[in-house]
């Protein structure tokens, strides 16, 4: 078995909302000893994301972390358009519960 | 979203008919029907006083069934004040905690995604950092340019989520 198997084994073995995150970070991963995958891994299930990340990116090239920041900048970006749209409906529903409020009065 | 893709119809519907029918159904339909049994009561007064055929206990009985029903109404009347007004209070309290928790901000709504994004954020800005100090120049300028995006994508999401977007 391929040590990528391995780790996409290993991978599929995380909560679910973090495996796609960790996807992105398999072939990064090969240039990790298995005790740091380990690690790693256990960091992120004990919910220290922070720490598994930061470890991460310490073995990231500079172009790679560059990459990585871009797509972070993206990621940020569909969340505050997300959060946008999020925060319209809210302020629509208020509006309509003002409406509401001010007619049974 | 819902109500957000709702039409001027849906908002008119919503704004005011459903309040109105509930509110009809609540006031109007006890109010109406105790002042129609008034009504009756004090037209069936009237004609018998004015016929002269009515006796003096008859009379005071249907006296005394107006008086019932004339304190019924005042009743009713107070009863669906007193409640209007705690149901008022209680429309208002939910309102204003809506608006208190909503202007609150972000961070009090920031889902488990927002949290794992800001985290992986300020690990990677801590990263280019690091690189800095180590004199690495191409991450430091090329990271800092990125970084700055990064700070203010991460100040517009903590401060809610307002949309505004450093592309």
């Amino acid at each position: 078995m391929s040590q990528i198997t391995k780790i996409r084994e290993l991978v599929a073995k995380l909560p679910l909302e973090l495996q796609p995150y960790a996807s992105h970070y398999v072939e990064l991963l090969l240039n990790f000893q298995t005790s740091e995958i380990a690690a790693l891994l256990d960091l992120a299930v004990g919910g220290d994301i922070k720490l598994a990340y930061q470890m991460l990116v310490a073995k990231m090239s500079t172009e790679e972390l560059l990459d990585e920041m871009d797509r972070l900048n993206l990621m940020l970006i569909q969340q505050n358009k997300d959060a946008k749209a999020e925060s319209e409906y809210l302020k629509n529903f208020l509006n309509v519960a003002i409406v509401i409020g001010i007619a049974a009065l | 979203m819902i109500l957000a893709e709702f039409g001027w119809f849906q908002m008119l519907l919503l704004n005011w008919a459903l309040p109105g029918i509930i509110g009809g159904i609540i006031a109007y339909v006890p109010l109406s029907m105790i002042i129609k049994s008034l009504r009756k009561l004090l037209d069936t007064l009237i004609a018998a006083n004015e016929d002269g055929k009515i006796s003096a206990d008859e009379y005071n009985k249907i006296a005394a069934d107006v008086k019932d029903l004339k304190a019924n109404l005042v009743g009713l009347l107070t009863l669906f004040m007193k409640t209007r007004g705690t149901t008022m209070k209680s429309i208002l309290m939910v309102l204003i905690c809506g608006i208190l928790l909503s202007g609150i901000g972000g961070c009090l709504w920031a889902d488990s995604g927002t949290k794992l994004s800001l985290n992986m954020t300020a690990a990677a800005i801590g990263e280019i950092n690091k690189r800095c100090e180590t004199g690495d120049c191409n991450a430091c300028r090329e990271g800092l340019l990125r970084a700055t995006k990064l700070t203010s994508n991460i100040a517009n999401l903590a401060n809610g989520g307002r949309g505004e977007v450093s592309e």
